[in-house]
């Protein structure tokens, strides 16, 4: 069994937010438009922060964390949100009946809320992910569709899943090549690689949530003038 | 039938993937219904394409499903993205599916600005008939074409259809002529061709207001080099970047330098000012391969100051850092840099604009790359070798084309005060309302849309009414296809075949070729293929000079020289890459393919074309000037003075272009003069525009996602904006988020305020935003830098206050 994660490295990360848009374009995230983007209700499963301090200016690509401990699936009444065996926390859009609980709960308001039928029926849309009704809630899923396809690929092969296989969009797309995505329990995969890195630091520590995407710090050499 | 492919995965509540379980499902179980087979199974298949958001010409694979397109992402074997994309690159799903845009050719209906659907072969006549007459007319040089941003096999279009009817007035307009190579490249080492910028072979990079990770010729390319650079698999290198704004470019080098606008060719001079007298310059380059670094004396005895003695005598730290607001300190820390840590590179191509000291100022920030040997090295400056297309038969001109073509250039590019430019489109309107030297009778407009998105768009607006036939070729009604008389919708580039080759990336020449991903949505042309159908139409000479019968014929002739040339390949998989570098190393090239038809046939299903072996990293290809060296003091400029003045038998307004008096020798070096501080004015601020890492070419109105989160450093969403020093902001009383007025000379627009101390006090930024809405465009006049041909972007003074 394998326990995708990815690790982001904050040294390289520019902000450009091809990650956001890739995973707009591949999860057929709409953009709601400008009167629901001035009530806040922009949806951006992938979402780059900008942390600024007094030494220097950082970009953090925040997707959902993928939380080994996530306090989002616990106080869902319907089921809806669970972790599945390979770590990866879903969201049944079929089964959320819209109480925002998780959307509470979540530390890294990696939830967000479909306040209306944002989705348009409309044609370049990509079939393989789920269509979400107004009243849901949704969220990053690491792409999951794509581990599904890229298990059936496998199997129609004959083979078993290979590192590379299953990328997410976001990974793919990045220009600094900052996100790493991979199998955790896979000792000699880039990202558990990575991820040991004394870089590698987590969103949140103290609150026990264990994310499964790893942040690396920058390095020397940020200075302003 | 979508619909219910939708609706059927949507009932099986959501499950991912349900559409591959059900093949497979339905495959054992042998179902033969078709229809059932056809909504559960879509075809998937993914082809190469090129994405035209901005010059940089990232090869993508385009998902499509029984043919229509649901999806990209970046070609994983095209050597210039390796898969990676920017965010643009994802807009272009919206550009093509855009509701707004026309649904086949329409034709002015009563008064201008309003229209009625015509058919093509109607509105093709209707062309033809206008540049029939005028042609026989002897008019034919009264036809202008306006092209945008484009590069590749539409350029040799238009250019050959110029030519054979006999129109001069080919006009481009664009801040970037990615095919020509930067005149101070031009001018220092005489080159013809652009050079490439080893990026991924630099330790360290100096960029002069490059927005090289967000803009610049190709922000992905630059985002790879720059991913190395943070110790990919070498040690880490150093990104400096010298930029009043703190760009995100700015935020994620390791040295940002804050510098006073319009001083970054001071700064440059400051910087070779430290590295002649520390002795970190390399000597051996300087002294074999550079003309003008010591005092020499000319053929008739004339002494002429040598490039060492400029810098040392006038350029002093002091001085420099008084004008350039850069510390002491800090310009001698960034020369030990660039010294220390080989290869460096310098870039201030393209970049902001420097008005009259525009020319000196890359010349200078050039000068360095020959300080540092970074000339003809890897990790420096490298020949871009021409692509071996082969070549077209030559194009025939009759005797009106020959007329025609003869006559002066409407625009003036080539002469008098634009002498090294090819273009300049920003003349154009003023020529247009005056009719000289002679009027306008049609105008063709490409890829453009200047009466939104140039500077001189009121200029450009009133001369659209004295032409009395305006054809525009855009997928969208804009502003500028609203005056046309007709307008002939091109496909958007994922419906279309189109080539492209891009020119900065060095260490190997690419071709990138695509066919359409999906067949036209609307009843619109590939604009290539209409060029060609209004040659034939026209007949003669020119439909002789353009025999093709399509677009993709243009291509399948010129591609054959690729594979003629017995070098390069398709691009492939890794491993067999590495295969063939092997083998190549050890002098070995196998033809990968039996005949032509199996070599084109492979291009199109990879997407392009390289040759990465070869490698001109000579010098002697670099340095094709008068003395073969590089050339502090250019002999090039001097001579192109000396020509026009006995040519035109005046060059005043040329050398006023190029700073004003006669500045004697200073003229063809890389002085650029110290000015004093400007005292305040009216105006006491400066507007200094850029452009949007999320910004597509031609603006992207069309392209929600993009709008919706444009920026990460500052918060906004469908909205533009400007950036104000909260210094600056407090003195007129404006806060974070308030509505503020702009003001120039030239006009004022309202935009949000958002403070932000990563600028000069002194300096208001705007985002470049495109299309409808207030834009700096509003504020800058149409003065132009008469080097670029491109409007003066950052040198507008403005004020502002609370609205
Ligand atoms: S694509 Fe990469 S560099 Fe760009 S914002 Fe995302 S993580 Fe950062
Ligand atoms: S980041 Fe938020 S939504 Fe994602 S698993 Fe953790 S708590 Fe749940
Ligand atoms: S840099 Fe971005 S916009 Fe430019 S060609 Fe590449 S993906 Fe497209």
């Amino acid at each position: 069994m394998a326990l995708w994660g990815m690790v982001i490295d904050l040294d390289r990360c520019t902000g450009c937010q091809a990650c956001v848009m890739a995973c707009k374009a591949e999860n057929n995230v709409p953009a709601v438009g400008p009167k629901e983007a001035a009530r806040g209700r922009i949806i951006s499963w992938m979402h780059v922060l900008r942390e600024e301090s007094e030494e220097r200016t950082r970009f953090l690509p925040r997707p959902c964390l993928q939380c080994d401990d996530p306090p989002c699936t616990k106080v869902c009444p319907v089921y809806a949100t669970y972790r599945n065996p390979e770590g990866i926390v879903a969201q049944i859009h079929a089964r959320c009946i819209g109480c925002r609980f998780c959307m509470a709960a979540c530390p890294y308001n990696a939830k967000y809320f479909n306040w209306l039928r944002y989705q348009k029926e409309g044609p370049g849309q990509n079939p393989d992910v789920s269509v979400r009704p107004k009243g849901v809630v949704e969220k990053c899923t690491f792409c999951h569709h794509r581990l599904q396809k890229a298990r059936e690929r496998a199997r129609a092969e004959g083979r078993d899943l290979v590192a590379g296989d299953y990328v997410t969009a976001c990974a793919e797309a990045c220009p600094t090549r900052a996100i790493t995505f991979g199998d955790l329990l896979d000792e000699g995969s880039e990202v558990a690689r990575l991820a040991r890195s004394p870089r590698a630091f987590r969103l949140g520590e103290e609150l026990g949530t264990r994310p499964k995407v790893f942040y690396l710090a920058e390095m020397e050499g940020h200075r302003r003038v | 039938m979508r619909v219910s492919r939708r609706g059927f995965i949507g009932a099986l509540g959501g499950a991912a993937g349900a559409a591959a379980l059900a093949r497979r499902r339905l495959a054992t179980a042998d179902v033969a219904s078709q229809d059932l087979e056809r909504w559960a199974t879509p075809e998937e298949s993914w082809v190469p394409s090129i994405c035209q958001q901005c010059p940089g010409g990232c090869g993508l694979l385009v998902r499509t499903l029984d043919g229509q397109v649901a999806g990209l992402r970046g070609n994983p074997h095209h050597p210039v993205n390796r898969g990676a994309l920017c965010p643009k690159a994802f807009g272009a799903l919206q550009l093509l599916y855009d509701a707004k845009r026309l649904r086949g050719p329409l034709v002015r209906d009563g008064q201008r600005g309003r229209f009625r659907p015509i058919a093509w072969d109607e509105a093709l006549g209707l062309v033809t008939k206008r540049l029939g007459e005028l042609r026989a007319k002897g008019l034919a040089h009264t036809v202008a074409i306006l092209g945008g941003q484009y590069r590749g096999s539409r350029d040799t279009l238009f250019k050959r259809f110029a030519e054979a009817y006999g129109t001069p007035n080919y006009i481009r307009v664009r801040c970037l002529h990615p095919e020509e190579p930067a005149l101070a490249h031009r001018l220092m080492q005489g080159v013809t061709t652009p050079l490439g910028y080893d990026l991924a072979g630099a330790r360290c990079i100096l960029s002069f207001g490059v927005g090289l990770l967000e803009s610049w010729l190709g922000p992905v390319n630059a985002s790879l080099a720059f991913a190395r650079l943070r110790g990919g698999d070498g040690p880490r290198g150093r990104l400096i970047h010298v930029d009043p704004r703190r760009s995100q470019t700015a935020v994620k080098a390791d040295r940002w330098v804050p510098i006073v606008p319009g001083t970054d060719g001071i700064l440059a001079l400051g910087i070779a000012n430290a590295l002649i007298r520390e002795g970190l310059y390399d000597r051996d380059f300087v002294s074999e391969h550079t003309f003008g670094f010591d005092d020499w004396t000319d053929a008739r005895g004339q002494r002429h100051a040598g490039f060492r003695d400029v810098v040392l005598g006038e350029y002093g730290l002091l001085a420099v850092s008084r004008t350039t607001g850069v510390p002491v300190r800090t310009i001698l820390e960034v020369a030990r840099d660039l010294a220390t840590l080989r290869p460096a590179v310098v870039i201030g191509e393209r970049g902001p604009a420097y008005g009259r000291d525009d020319v000196h100022t890359r010349m200078a920030i050039h000068s360095l790359n020959a300080l540092l040997g970074s000339i003809g090295v890897r990790g420096g400056l490298l020949v871009q070798g021409e692509l071996p297309l082969a070549a077209l038969p030559p194009a025939e001109q009759d005797d009106a084309a020959k007329r025609g073509f003869a006559q002066a250039r409407i625009d003036g590019a080539g002469h008098g005060r634009y002498l090294l430019v090819s273009s300049a489109p920003q003349v154009l309107p003023e020529r247009i309302s005056s009719g000289e030297p002679y009027p306008v009778n049609a105008l063709v407009l490409f890829a453009t849309n200047p009466l939104a998105n140039h500077p001189a768009k009121e200029e450009f607006a009133r001369a659209f009414e004295r032409v009395p036939f305006i054809v525009s070729f855009s997928p969208v009604l804009d502003e500028s296809a609203a005056r046309a008389d007709l307008i002939l919708p091109d496909s958007t580039f994922l419906e279309r075949w189109q080539d492209d080759h891009v020119r900065h990336v060095a260490g190997f020449t690419c071709l990138s070729l695509a066919r359409p991903a999906s067949a036209p949505l609307h009843d619109t042309r590939d604009t290539g293929d209409v060029v060609l159908q209004l040659a034939k139409a026209v007949g003669g000479s020119v439909a002789r000079s353009l025999p093709w019968e399509s677009h993709e014929k243009v291509l399948h002739a010129g591609v054959r020289g690729l594979w003629q040339a017995g070098r390069g390949h398709v691009i492939s998989t890794p491993a067999e890459e590495s295969l063939q570098r092997v083998l190549e190393r050890q002098g070995y090239w196998a033809p990968q393919f039996a005949s032509y038809e199996k070599f084109w046939e492979a291009l199109v299903a990879r997407g392009a074309w390289w040759d990465p072996t070869e490698l001109p990293v000579g010098r002697k290809a670099l340095l094709t000037t008068p003395s073969g060296k590089f050339e502090f003091y250019s002999t090039l400029l001097r001579q192109r003075v000396e020509e026009t003045l006995a040519r035109e038998g005046n060059v005043a307004p040329f050398v006023t272009a190029l700073g004003g008096r006669d500045r004697g020798d200073r003229l063809y070096l890389p002085a650029v003069p110290l000015r004093e501080r400007e005292e305040p004015s009216d105006f006491p601020l400066r507007l200094n525009t850029y452009r949007l890492v999320t910004r597509p070419l031609g603006g992207g109105g069309n392209q929600p996602w993009l709008l919706e989160q444009p920026a990460v450093h500052v918060r906004a969403a469908w909205e533009r904006w400007v950036e104000v020093h909260p210094e600056t902001a407090a003195r007129v009383g404006v806060k974070d988020g308030e509505w503020a007025w702009v003001e120039s000379p030239k006009g004022r627009i309202r935009l949000r305020a958002k403070l932000t101390a990563g600028t000069h006090p002194d300096v208001v930024n705007i985002p470049l935003f495109g299309g409808e809405g207030p834009s700096p465009n509003d504020l800058i006049a149409n003065e132009a830098d008469a080097f670029r041909g491109f409007g003066l972007l950052n040198t507008t003074r403005v004020r502002i206050g609370k609205a």
